[in-house]
Formats: structure tokens, sequence, C-alpha cells
């Protein structure tokens, strides 16, 4: 087969000639032998490793823990036609390992990143498509990927040349030094100009028809999708102005490798995270309402996003030809990371037309088993997308200016949260990866609830470094104009009167020097346009300036600002010979050394943590016993906030002051709200660190020690699943996991074996069967009387004391929401989970109040714990009186709450006030002997009783 | 090539010439609207710039005739016999009468300044809109060709429609506030009974009825109040139409968008709808492009959306797509439209393409292309009509330069532009005889239209791609060459009244105004600062460094200031009566406080004369 294309191509001179002499009658039969000939794909193609494993870990915008994700020994390659027949030139021969081909408007030119030799940095580089003119484009850029030719003529490309030029904030998130962002540069590679401004990494750019890059950012902010970020697909004027979300911002996932349809569509990849070797669903929106789920079009629903195991294989790299056809990357064995197969590669990525009628691989391209082939670009001219000129920078500016219209102005969830008139300020916050001196303190303690991965030493939660640049009024109509330092990474929060946050901007953004940015709201729908009827207020005097220097810029360090204040104010009262409501916050800068886990990825991700108790304390999870102090980010939502000043700011409701004689001055109390503000952070002072901490080598030490502290062989089953479970797994979630017995025993197992230093084959059946017994719903209470809805508009159900609160009457028939009666109802739960459903007794409501009700009997008086999860909040009224207020939203979680309650002798009455804001709207509850999960009330003789009417 | 074929065109070129005639065959027609004979043979378009009117053979797919018309004729009808063709002449205040089929002027009737559209009554009487100085709708009797009535209406009257019951007469009144009219004029009492509002529209243009309830109108949806820092989201200005519920039903207008996320559809002119109420073509001028539009989805949008939210469909940019059934490349600067009365055709001026196009309302192409006649090369400022006409140069398609200056004048709306910092909006001035007024703009920062002014305006203020320098060189001739229209104050022969004669005495002495708006082009060229811009942010600092103050103007020159509403460089006057008895309590801007009501009068009498 391969004779005649070659043929073909000897000859094609000749068949010119021949067609020039006998004019257009065989034009029609040489030009589909033409066609086939002209037709070309170029692509990378990376060689197994000697063991071989596949040599792609193939994200190149991301590290992964310290490993470069570039490959040596990977080749660009041309193939032509694009057929397994074709004939195949190799054309960077002579390269260390290269990546990311993209072609020239006219379809002569490649743009590539590559390392010459092992000594060689990445940088830019372009060759003709025959391989031939290669020249180096950039110099000293460090580590370059993603680069694209602009419409212009320069070339956008992702570095992490920023590195060296800001050192102050030169990490990501997770404390890696290689954070990439976009630059450009001009042709012949001169004035390279960094155009995004993130924490973490942006890459992989295309330009858009009209002209605007459109990219994939890496976004981590706090608690954004869990903690892990996310990374949605932005765009951004080639100048770097004009920074926006463009689609899946809202979702949470990873999603890549974006290409635009010739028909507009942009046709990607999905993704959860970046273990899948960069594969995924291919998927397509159209560019439209971010916010309707009807643009997504999902081209291979047999796919799946995550884990080992795919029926449909997974892909990557699509490439759209200028005719609506398809180049795909694809996998039939799904691509995996975490998964290494004795018999070779699972992933064969090979090079396939895409059949998009019937929404399934087509013809192979390429596919060489010692290969892993990706990156495919077809070769042919395409129209040059418009130039976006450059608009409004004025270089030799340090500023630019930011107007909004309408701080209001926001998604639904946000308008039923802030009222009109509660915006005073937004406070502007500059970010900053982390930058500790020992990379061994990147450590991942529990985190305060939300975590599964927390990031960084600077904090038990996940919040990246900050300062405030300042704050600027906010006019009534929502407006507010500022003038910000340009270049920087920013984001905002709007405050209240307090000046604490109603929200806070996830995103990570920026102005250029003397970009003038204006925006309709925060995260308005991207397809409404701006309604004004005048000139916004703010707009009428000119921006406020908030560019202080560096130095001035503010941030709250808990060990430098609240300590002391704690050592002075709290600890009277919080220390550890009697903590004043089980809080103890003595012992100062004394650190306290506490090992832990990632949780699931096993035991190389162990890391010690070393704060002082009271940071610990505070910040402490929601499954210790008494609940959270605080929300990092959220100040008006942490009850440790509320005790300071003497009022829940969420419920407008008054609480018992802390310190009760002495108050805090507002200036201490504003100093802890910002600081949870800012994330609750333990280290929030940018830069090198100056307070003692430990050593890498005291910190294995330590270990060392503390391992032999525990490392005895348990005896107790509670401490024994404890002490060995709890290292890497929550173990209120374990809970929600329906195991049978012999299930248990054979996991438990495993983890033995896996960690045969760790669990002690003594301790395996004391494992099993206490983790057994914890899954079978020990105390949990099936028998409810339930009552609602009642109208929760606002939060008017948490102000407002409702009729069940002050007198239980079974057969009482009350107002509830709208013009329904709510009357008393019997459930007996039959349901594995327990879960009281009160929706399914209800209706599908939102914003509604419900009580649950149950008596308890005690044979003498006790202290028990009430192992609670509720959706969205609950408050617990224990024989008339109110005991518990969970005012705070969050995710439904078994035994999220564990609430001791002091029980009389004889029966207790139980109410449980539910509040549901959006979603669903469900209870449940289990009593416990101990704060211990396992050790059902039955134990200390409570019974429960099916709720009777008590007159 | 065989001698029938050979024989074909040669008797297509002789027919051509001599309907034509050899004088014609050099100019640009410029159809602005067109007519189509009942019996659907015929097409008659008003061709601007030839002053004449052209009859096309639609069997034959050619201009079977053209027939001199008056001075800029832009509106046109055919009587409901289809033996008479009416045509609307805007620079000589004519209606022309003429045969249908022999192009034989069988009357000219002098109208009221401006007659822009015309429109046939039930019973034959023929409407005129006039747009300039007396801003009204005419009725005028067929048989004696006379004025019978003239009804005042709001503000710049455009485009008529006669309702479907011929009880009534619509007309879009393009008004120079963000808020413009529909005016509904009862024909038996001949006086407008009903003023429905179009909120936040500007460039109010042709209309349909869709039902007997339902009336649409084609209109941008501009948004002067938003900065123009950008023009993607719909930010500068948005396109689309109304709905008008004639069943007294509220809200009344219900605006759609025709743009998409990232498409736009600019400068929407005018609607046909087919006869069974189901298909609305509009022209879109900007983007060279007829959109169809699927009526009985939009409606329901409309329906399903409750009352109190249709206002807010105007601000999606996501709802088009549901009903946009079909975008028709056509021309170039398309505008009027007609359709067949049978529904099965949909004809299209091609303003500036010097064309006509046929659609076929089934298949929804276009099946012919009727050159009606251009001139034999593209000239500089005809390349430079052409591109201020277009919305392709600007990102996205959102506007054209046409958009904010229609007809080279003004919308009177004001925008907030970045060169002066943001929070101070500047009307919008308009380029009629811009020339000779140097320097330019509210501020005097540009000391010329040249490629220099207009090329910063294209990629900054549209966000376009930069423009060749030929053509941005022919974009700024055809501003600086904007005309002034003739001054409907002035006699005959050019002679003020005895009211603007004893304006201008105390314009030249009293008030003192002549010491900057120096008689010729009223304006000194100078900058002044006469307390109007003081305590606002906008210090302009010119690239050379040089600082102009916030309070500081330009002296704008006067010439046709008659027409330019409102007044002053934020628009806050809406009348020249206004700069002085509101905006002037100091006597910084000439020494007016101390003049009499009717001294007054005069001065603004004199000033409209200029």
């Amino acid at each position: 087969m391969k004779t005649p294309v070659h043929a073909c191509r000897r000859n094609q001179h000749f068949i010119v000639l021949t067609m020039m002499i006998l004019g257009v009658l065989i034009a029609g039969d040489l030009s589909s032998a033409m066609g086939n000939d002209a037709e070309s794909v170029i692509f990378v193609r990376i060689p197994n490793k000697p063991d071989g494993q596949p040599g792609i870990y193939y994200e190149p915008f991301m590290y992964h823990f310290g490993r470069s994700a570039h490959v040596r020994g990977s080749q660009i390659v041309r193939l032509a036609p694009p057929a397994p027949n074709g004939r195949l030139t190799v054309l960077t021969e002579d390269f260390f390992g290269v990546e990311e081909p993209e072609l020239s408007w006219d379809g002569k030119k490649i743009v590539f990143a590559g390392k010459k030799t092992a000594k060689d940095g990445w940088e830019v580089w372009e060759m003709n498509i025959d391989g031939s003119g290669k020249r180096q484009i950039t110099r000293g850029m460090a580590d370059v990927c993603s680069p694209h030719y602009l419409p212009d003529g320069r070339i956008v490309f992702s570095s992490t040349r920023h590195v060296a030029m800001t050192p102050e904030r030169n990490r990501d998130e997770y404390d890696r030094d290689h954070a990439r962002l976009a630059h450009r540069c001009n042709a012949d590679g001169s004035h390279v100009e960094q155009i995004t401004f993130n924490v973490s990494s942006d890459s992989e750019f295309i330009v858009m028809r009209d002209g605007r890059l459109l990219f994939q950012s890496w976004q981590h902010h706090g608690m954004r999708f869990h903690t892990s970020g996310a990374s949605a697909f932005f765009t951004m004027n080639p100048d770097g102005t004009g920074f926006i979300d463009f689609w899946g911002n809202h979702r949470g996932g990873f999603r890549w490798k974006q290409r635009e349809m010739p028909d507009g569509r942009i046709v990607f990849i999905d993704s959860v995270f970046h273990h899948c070797y960069g594969g995924g669903q291919l998927a397509m929106i159209t560019p439209g309402d971010p916010d309707d789920p009807k643009t997504l079009d999902v081209l291979t629903p047999d796919v799946k996003k995550y884990g080992p195991d795919s029926p449909g294989g997974r892909y990557r790299d699509p490439y759209p030809t200028e005719d609506g056809r398809l180049l795909v990357v694809w996998s039939p064995k799904p691509a995996w990371s975490g998964y290494r197969n004795p018999d070779g590669p699972m992933v064969k990525y090979g090079i396939y037309w895409f059949d998009l009628d019937r929404r399934k691989v087509g013809q192979p391209v390429y596919n060489d088993e010692r290969y892993q082939s990706l990156n495919p670009i077809f070769v042919e001219p395409r129209p040059v997308p418009r130039i976006v000129p450059d608009h409004g920078i004025e270089p030799e500016k340090k500023t630019g200016t930011l107007l909004c219209l309408n701080a209001y102005l926001g998604q639904l969830d946000k308008e039923a949260f802030i009222q009109p008139g509660q915006i005073k300020k937004v406070r502007i916050i500059e970010g900053f990866g982390i930058n500790d001196e020992d990379p061994f303190f990147r450590t991942f303690p529990p985190g305060i609830g939300y975590s599964s991965f927390g990031s960084s030493s600077n904090s038990i939660s996940n919040f990246e470094q900050k300062r405030v640049v300042g704050e600027v009024p906010v006019e009534e109509d929502g407006s507010f104009y500022v003038e910000v330092p340009a270049d920087t990474v920013l984001h905002w929060q709007t405050l209240d009167e307090n000046g604490m946050a109603l929200q806070d901007a996830l995103t990570w953004a920026w102005v250029r020097p003397g970009e003038r940015r204006v925006c309709i709201g925060c995260h308005e729908h991207r397809t409404t346009i701006p309604d004004l009827s005048a000139v916004p207020l703010a707009a009428r005097s000119g921006p406020v300036q908030l560019d202080p220097p560096p130095e001035e810029r503010r941030t709250v360090d808990f060990r430098r600002d609240l300590t002391p204040l704690i050592e002075s104010k709290c600890v009277r009262c919080h220390n550890d010979r009697e903590p004043a409501g089980g809080l103890d916050l003595s012992h100062g800068n004394e650190l306290v050394y506490q090992r832990t886990a990632v949780r699931s990825t096993g035991a190389s991700a162990i890391r010690a943590a070393v704060f002082n108790r009271a940071y610990l304390n505070l910040s402490a999870a929601a499954n210790a016993k008494l609940g959270k102090f605080i929300y990092p980010g959220f100040a008006r939502k942490s009850p440790l906030i509320w005790r300071l000043y003497g009022h829940s700011f969420l419920y407008d409701a008054p609480v018992n002051q802390c310190p009760p004689d002495t108050p805090l001055s507002d200036e201490e109390k504003s100093l802890f709200a910002l600081w949870v503000d800012l994330g609750a952070q333990w280290d929030n002072l940018p830069g090198k660190d100056e307070y003692p901490s430990y050593s890498r080598a005291e910190s294995a030490k330590l270990a060392r020690e503390h391992d032999r502290k525990i490392l005895p062989l348990q005896t107790d089953a509670v401490a024994a699943a404890e002490i060995r479970c709890s290292e890497c797994h929550d173990l209120s979630r374990v809970l929600a996991q329906r195991k049978t017995p012999p299930q248990w025993k054979e996991t438990v197992d495993e983890m033995a074996a896996k960690r045969a230093n760790w669990i002690k084959p003594q301790e395996v059946d004391l494992i099993a069967s206490h983790l057994a017994k914890i899954t079978t719903q020990a105390g949990l209470i099936r028998n409810w009387k339930i009552c609602g809805p009642f109208d929760n508009s606002g939060g008017a159900g948490i102000r407002t004391v409702l009729p069940p609160e002050q007198t239980i009457d079974l057969q009482a028939s009350y107002r509830g929401k709208g013009k329904r009666k709510a009357v008393w109802k019997s459930v007996t739960l039959d349901n594995p989970t327990g879960i009281l459903d009160l929706e399914a007794h209800f209706g599908r409501l939102d914003s509604v109040t419900g009580f649950a009700y149950t008596t308890i009997e005690s044979p003498r008086e006790q202290t028990v714990y009430l192992r609670v999860s509720g959706d969205d909040m609950f408050e617990v009224i224990v024989n008339g009186k109110k005991v518990v207020q969970r005012l705070v939203p969050q995710p439904f979680e078994y035994d999220k709450d564990v609430v001791p309650i002091r029980l009389k002798k004889g029966d207790n009455r139980l109410l449980f006030k539910i509040h549901d804001f959006v979603g669903r709207w469900r209870l449940r509850a289990r009593l416990t002997r101990s704060s211990s999960p396992a050790s059902p009330a039955a134990d200390v003789g409570l019974s429960v009783k099916v709720a009777e009417t008590k007159p | 090539m065989n001698r029938f074929a050979c024989g074909c065109i040669g008797w297509a070129v002789l027919t051509c010439s001599l309907a034509v005639g050899s004088a014609m065959a050099q100019v640009d027609r410029s159809p602005y609207q067109l007519a189509v004979s009942p019996d659907g043979m015929w097409i008659y378009t008003a061709n601007r710039t030839a002053d004449t009117v052209s009859r096309i053979d639609v069997k034959q797919g050619r201009v079977a005739g053209e027939f001199p018309a008056g001075k800029g004729p832009v509106g046109i009808a055919v009587s409901r016999d289809g033996k008479r063709v009416y045509v609307a002449n805007r620079l000589d205040d004519t209606l022309s009468v003429m045969d249908a089929a022999s192009g034989k002027k069988l009357g000219s009737v002098a109208t009221a300044n401006q007659p822009y559209d015309v429109a046939v009554g039930p019973r034959g009487t023929i409407f005129v809109s006039c747009l300039g100085k007396d801003e009204s709708v005419q009725l005028i009797d067929p048989q004696s060709l006379s004025v019978v009535a003239t009804v005042p209406v709001d503000p710049n009257p455009r485009h008529l429609l006669v309702s479907a019951d011929g009880q009534q007469l619509f007309v879009t009144c393009d008004a120079y506030s963000p808020t413009r009219w529909v005016d509904v004029i009862d024909l038996a009492g001949r006086k407008v009974v009903d003023r429905i509002p179009m909120e936040m529209t500007s460039n109010l243009r042709g209309m349909a009825q869709v039902s007997p309830k339902v009336l649409m109108v084609a209109h941008l949806n501009p948004n002067p109040f938003t900065p123009l820092t950008q023009v993607q989201q719909g930010w500068v200005n948005a396109n689309g139409f109304s709905f008008v519920f004639l069943d007294g039903r509220e809200p009344r207008q219900v605006m759609l968008l025709l743009d998409e996320f990232t498409t736009y559809y600019a400068n929407p002119y005018d609607i046909a709808v087919t006869p069974d109420g189901r298909w609305a073509f509009v022209t879109c001028g900007g983007v060279n492009e007829v959109v169809v539009i699927d009526l009985k989805k939009a409606l329901q949008l409309v329906r399903k959306t409750a009352p109190h939210k249709r206002g807010d469909l105007r601000r999606r940019l996501s709802l088009s797509r549901q009903f946009i059934a079909a975008r028709i490349p056509v021309g170039t600067n398309p505008y009027g439209i007609a359709i067949s009365a049978d529904g099965k055709r949909v004809y299209v001026a091609n303003h500036l393409g010097n064309s006509v196009s046929a659609i076929d309302v089934a298949a929804r192409e276009v099946i012919s292309t009727i050159d009606v006649g251009h001139a034999a090369e593209l000239s500089t400022l005809r390349r430079g009509e052409i591109l201020f006409h277009s919305a392709t140069i600007c990102f996205q398609r959102q506007f054209s330069c046409a958009s904010c200056h229609p007809e080279g004048h003004t919308t009177g709306l004001s925008w907030d532009l970045e060169d002066d910092g943001l929070g101070n909006p500047k009307n919008i001035r308009s380029f009629r005889g811009v020339k000779g007024t140097a320097p330019f703009r509210w501020q005097g920062e540009a000391a010329e239209i040249g490629a220099n002014e207009c090329g910063p305006t294209v990629s900054g203020a549209m966000r376009g791609q930069p423009l060749s320098p030929p053509d941005l060189e022919a974009l700024a001739r055809f501003v600086h060459e904007t005309p002034l229209l003739p001054n409907p104050y002035r006699g005959p022969d050019g002679r003020l009244s005895q009211a603007a004669l004893r304006g201008k005495k105390i314009f030249e002495e009293r008030a003192g105004c002549a010491e900057c708006h120096t008689p010729g082009r009223f304006t000194s060229g100078e900058r002044v600062s006469v307390g109007l811009g003081r305590g606002r942010p906008g210090d302009l600092v010119l690239p050379n460094g040089e600082t102009i103050a916030a309070d500081e103007f330009d002296v704008p020159q006067l010439l046709g200031v008659w027409d330019s509403p409102p007044y002053l460089h934020d628009g806050r006057a809406r009348t020249l009566m206004e700069i002085f008895t509101r905006f002037n309590p100091e006597d910084e801007h000439g020494s007016t406080s101390d003049l009499s009501e009717a001294e007054l009068r005069d001065l603004v009498e004199y000033l409209k004369s200029l």
C-alpha cells in the first residue's frame, strides 16, 4: 500500500506538468490521489519506558510531587497521508524531548515546546512542517509548555519564568515552585511579557475565531470544590485584559484540551482529576449560557471520567479539521496513573478519527504499541482569527482600575442570602503561593472538615497566603470603583457593616497596568447584558486609590497577632486544667506535633503538622466533641466570632459573649474576624518564615517517637480502630459504608497486608469487629414524630420561636408555610441508612423548617452523646431547653456533629428543629454512650420510645 | 459558447442599456427602501444617492426602468391598485407621484421638512412621515394631491405602518432619548391616540404586524449608562426587536435580542412578516444578513415568561437561538424589506450594495440578486460609507459607526468612553457639517478626523481588528465629508426670519456668544470652561502629556444645531432653550440670565437657523 503513495509523491512534478499540458480533462481523476497525499497529520509520540510502563505523566502544566511532567525521548512526527499505511517522518530526531506542537495559520510552520539536550531548559521552538528550519524562539524561560501562535504573529506560551522575577510569590498553592503562567513574545522571542496572574497554573491556549484566548486555568482558592480546586475554561484578550470565566467554573472537576470547531462549538476533554494521563470524556459545548446544562454535549457517555475502569476507554487531545472532521487520541483501556500493570502499560494512546455521527471512535490513524501517541494536529491552512488589538495597557503604570456596576448582582444563592444595603465595603486581597523554607513541611493535617487534602503547613485550612490591599466603600446602587495594583494576583470579598465577608470570590483575577476593568456584578450570568438606568454612583467621583506598598498590606498571622491575645485574654478560662467548654487554648507558642496523613493515598503521603495547641483546637475538625469554632473564609458563620462579639451574625441573634467580663476591644475582635475571613491561617507572612518550626531532622525524630507511642499492640477495640484507621480515614465517613462483617474483615486484612508495620495481625479482628459494629448504626433513632413545614424564607424559621418549641402537643395543628397545615405524623424508619427524609413526608420544599421529636428513657441522670447529621441546619431542644444550635449550612455527613447532652432519670423529650434553605431536608441522629462512634446508647440503658402525646 | 448564448447576452446588454439609460449608468443607486406591486410582478426601489426610482421586473430578474424622483428619495410605496408609485424625497421636502408603468411624473407634493417614509391607507390616502423641523405625519389626498392634515407626533418620526384593520397608523418615533415611542394615529380622528414607550431603544426603524394584536419593531438596545470599556456581553449596543402588544395587556413592549453570546446581528432595520404571521424576516444592515424569526417560538417564549419578568428578556443573549430559524447572507447594508402579497418572496434593498436580493420564503435562501446599478468603481468615499455602516469591523459584530451615528448624525445618547476616565458620559456628536471645525471631540483632543482618530476608535471602542491604512483613510474621509442637511429654518433664499434677526443681534452683542462661537463655523477652535464639568472626574491626559481639565470643552460648532438635541457635553439640556434657562445660572456660558423670555426665544430662533 505504501508504494503507490510514494510513487505519487515522486511523480508530483511530472503530474503537474501533465495537467498543464492536458488541460482540465483529467483533473478529476488526479485530484483524489493528490488530495490523499497532501493530507498529513503531525503528532507527538513518546516511547514507553524500558519497564513497559507508559512514558507519560502528561499534563504539561503540572508537576507531580516535584517530578517534571515532561518526558524524555518524545518526538514530533509527521504522517502522510493520515492513515496506518501513511509514511512516517520523525521531525525532531535530535531533541531530548518535545511537546505540544501547534500549527501556524498558513499551515506551514509548527511551534512547540522542546528541550534540546538534557542540560537545556524547555523553551519555545519553531520549525517548518517538514522538520527543516528549526529555530529556538525563547531563551531563559525556565520551563515552557503550551506555545501557540497568535494571529498578529506573536506567540503565547505558559512558563515558570516569573518565578525568578517575583520570588515572593514564586510557589503555587501546593508549595511547588512552578505555577505556570501565560506569557507572550514576539515572533523572534523578544519582548516577553507575562499576561496571566494566578496562584495556580494557566495553560493550553487556543485562539478563538473572534480573537480571544481560550485557555484552561487551574483555580485553587480555599475551599473551592472541596479543596482540590478545579480547572475551567477562561477567556481573555491576547494582552491579558478582560479575564473572565467562559465555561465550567461553577462545576468543579477538570477539563482541558479544548479546541474550537469550525461551527464555533468547543470540543474538549472532561475529566474529574488529573490522574488519567490527561484523558477523560470527549465532550462539546455550545458557547452560551454557562449555567445552562443543555449546552454540554457528552459525546462518549460510555467513558468513565475517573478511576481505572471505563468501558469506552479514554480520550484526549481532540483536533477538528476545517471540514468538520475530528481527530482524537484514544486508549481502548482506560489510562490511570495509580495503576501499574506487570504485562505492560494499560494505556495505549493512539490516534484515531472520531466518528461524529455514530459518536464512536472511528478509523485508526496511527497506533504503535511501543509508543503513546498524543497531540495530533491536522496540517492545513486555517482562517486567521481576528486580531484583538492591545487596548489600554500603559506598561509604565503600576495600577489598573476596577469598576463594579453592582456587587449585589450575582447568582441565585447569593440573592437569597444578601439583603439590599447589606454590602458596605469590598476588601481587595492579594494572594501568594505558599513559600516554606523546607518543603518537608508541606504538611497535610486533617483540615477543618472540608479538607481531604490540605495544602500547606501555613494553615490547617486550605487557603493560600493572603494580605489585604485595602477596602473600598460600596455605594447604595452596589457599585464600587477602585484603583488596584496591576499584574497582581487578586480576589475580593464583599463585607457587611462589621467588616466581615458576606461573600468570598473563589477565583483569582488581576488587572493589567492601565486596564480599566468594568464588571457587571459578581458571577452574574455571562450571557446577561448590563442593565443600568443611571451612571453608577461609584463612577461619579473617580476610583478609590488602593495601592499601598507591599509592606503596608495588612495580614493576620496566628502566631504573631493572635497567640499573644489568646494568652492574655482567653487562657484564664480555656486552659488545660479546667478548659471552659472543653476548649484548651493554653501553652502559647509551644508547638504540638501531630502526625497525620493524606487520606486514601497511603503511607507515603503521611505528613507532620506543627502548630500550637490553641490553633489546633480552634480549628478542630467538625467531628470533634464541640463542633466547629471557625469556618475559614467566613467569620460571619464562625461561632468563635459570634462568641467574641456576643452576637450570631448569620441569624442576627444574641449569644453569650466571651470573655464574659472583659470583652475584647473592637480592634481585637476585628483582628480575629479578619483572621477567619483570610482563611484562618497559622503562617500568613509571605516569604521566608521567621517563626520557629521544626527542621526536617527534628521532625523525623518526632515522627519516630510518635510512632513508638502508638505502635504498641492495642487491645481495646475502640482505641485500635481509632489509632490504626483514623490516621488515614475519617471514621465518621466509614459509617456510610454498607459492608458486612466478613467484608470488613477482608478490608482490614488487605490494609494490614499493605501496611504490615502499622496494623498488627492481632489487631485485625478487633478492628474489623469494631468497624462492623459501628456500621450497624449503633444507637440510631428510628422512631420519630415529625411536624412541618414551617416557613424559613430568609431564615424566618430560625429567628422565630415556633409553637412546638414551647409546648409539644402531638394533636395540635399549626399554620405552616404558605397555606399548608402543619400536623404531627408518625414515622418509623426502616431504611438501612436511618436517614429521616423530611421531603419524603412534606414534599420537595425549600426554605422550610420542621420538627422531629422522640422520647428517651434513661435509667439515671447521665451525659450521653448525640451524633447528628442535619441538612441544612438543626437545633436540639432537650426537655424544653435549647442545648445546641448548628446554624451553619454544611454538607450532610454521617455523624457530622457530636453533641453531649445531659439526660435526667426517666423520660426525656428530645426535639430537633431542622432548617432547610435549598436542596435536601434531612436528619439522622444516633445516641452513643461516649464520644466514641461505636458505643450504642443501649449500653447505658437508654431506650428510645415511640414518641407519645404529652399534654 | 454557441451563437444562441451570444445572442442572449447581446440582447440582455441591449435591453439593460435601453432601460437604464447611459447617463445614469455610472452612479451608485443605493436602494434604501422598496415596495412590491400588489400583483407581485414589480419591485420599486427608492435610490437614495441617484435621485431615481428603479422599476424591477420580478420575472426577468432585472431592472426594467429607472425614473427620476426628487432629491434624496428614501421612502417608497405603491398605490393599492398598483398604478402609482409614491416617493418621499428627504432632501427637497417633496413627495413624488409617478405612474408605475411609465414612470411619468403625475405630480409632486410639497411636504413638511424631511419626508422619510410613505404608506398608503385603505382608501388610498397617502401618509408621509416628516422627521425634520415639524415632526409630523402628513395625510395627503390621492386625488387632489394636497396635504389634508398634519398630525404632530413624537420626535424624529421614521417608519409608518397602516394597521391590519386599516383604522390606525403606527409611527416609530426615534426620539433622541433612551425611551423612544411608537405613536398610534387614529385615522378617523387624525390625531395621536396612543404613545407606546419603547424603553432602552435607539435607531427605532421598521415595523410589521404579526397579528391584529401584535406589532413588531426593529431597533437597537443601547446601554448608555455602562462605561464603554468592552463591547462583548452586549455592553454597548445589542440588537433586537420588540413585540408591541396592542390589546392593552402589560407589559406592552417586550424586547428580544437577535444577538447570540458571541455573534451579533447589528443594526436591525426593517421587518417583513409572512401573511400567516409565522415568520419574520429582519434586515441586519451592519452584518449583511437577513435573519428569519420563528414568530411562534418567539411569542411562546414571551408567553411562558411571567409578565413581570418579560422586561428581563431583553438582557439575555442566550435566547435568540430558540427562535432564529435561519440567517441569510444578502448584499451590503440591507435596509428596506418587503414581502410579496402571496407570501412566497421576500425582497431586500441592499442599500450600499446597489442591489436587490430576492429570497425564497420556503427555502430561506437568496434565489437571485438584481443589480440596481452602481458607479464604475468604488470611490474612497463610498468605501468609507460601507465601512461606516459595517459592524463586521467590530469585535463580534456588535455595532457599526452608524449604530451611534445613524446617517452620520447622532442618536442623542451619551456614552462613557474610557479616554477621560469613567463616570463622565459625553453626548454623541453629529458628524453633519463637521468639516472645518477642528479640533474635534468634546474636549478638542483630536486635531483632525483622520486615520489617527478613526484607528483608535475602531480598535479601541469597537475592539475591532486594526483596519488597513486605505480603509482607515476612507472611513475618516466619509466621516469628514458628512454633509449638512438643508436648514428648514431659513427662508428659500437663505433669509433669516425677523425673530432670528433679533436673535442674531443678541448672539453677537448682548449675550456675547459670538466671542467663542465665531460666525462662520461658529467655533473658535479653542477650549473654554463654562462651568459645566467642574468638580467631575475626567481630566484627560493626551498622548503628548498635555492635560485637559474636566471642565474644559472645545467650543462646539453650531451649524445644524437645530437638529441635534440634547445639548451640552453630557446632553443635560434637552432643548436649546434649556441651555440658558437651566444650565447657565452664573452667566459663564454667555450673558443670558438677564434676557427676557421673548429675547431668549429670539436667540434660540437664530441658533436654529444656523
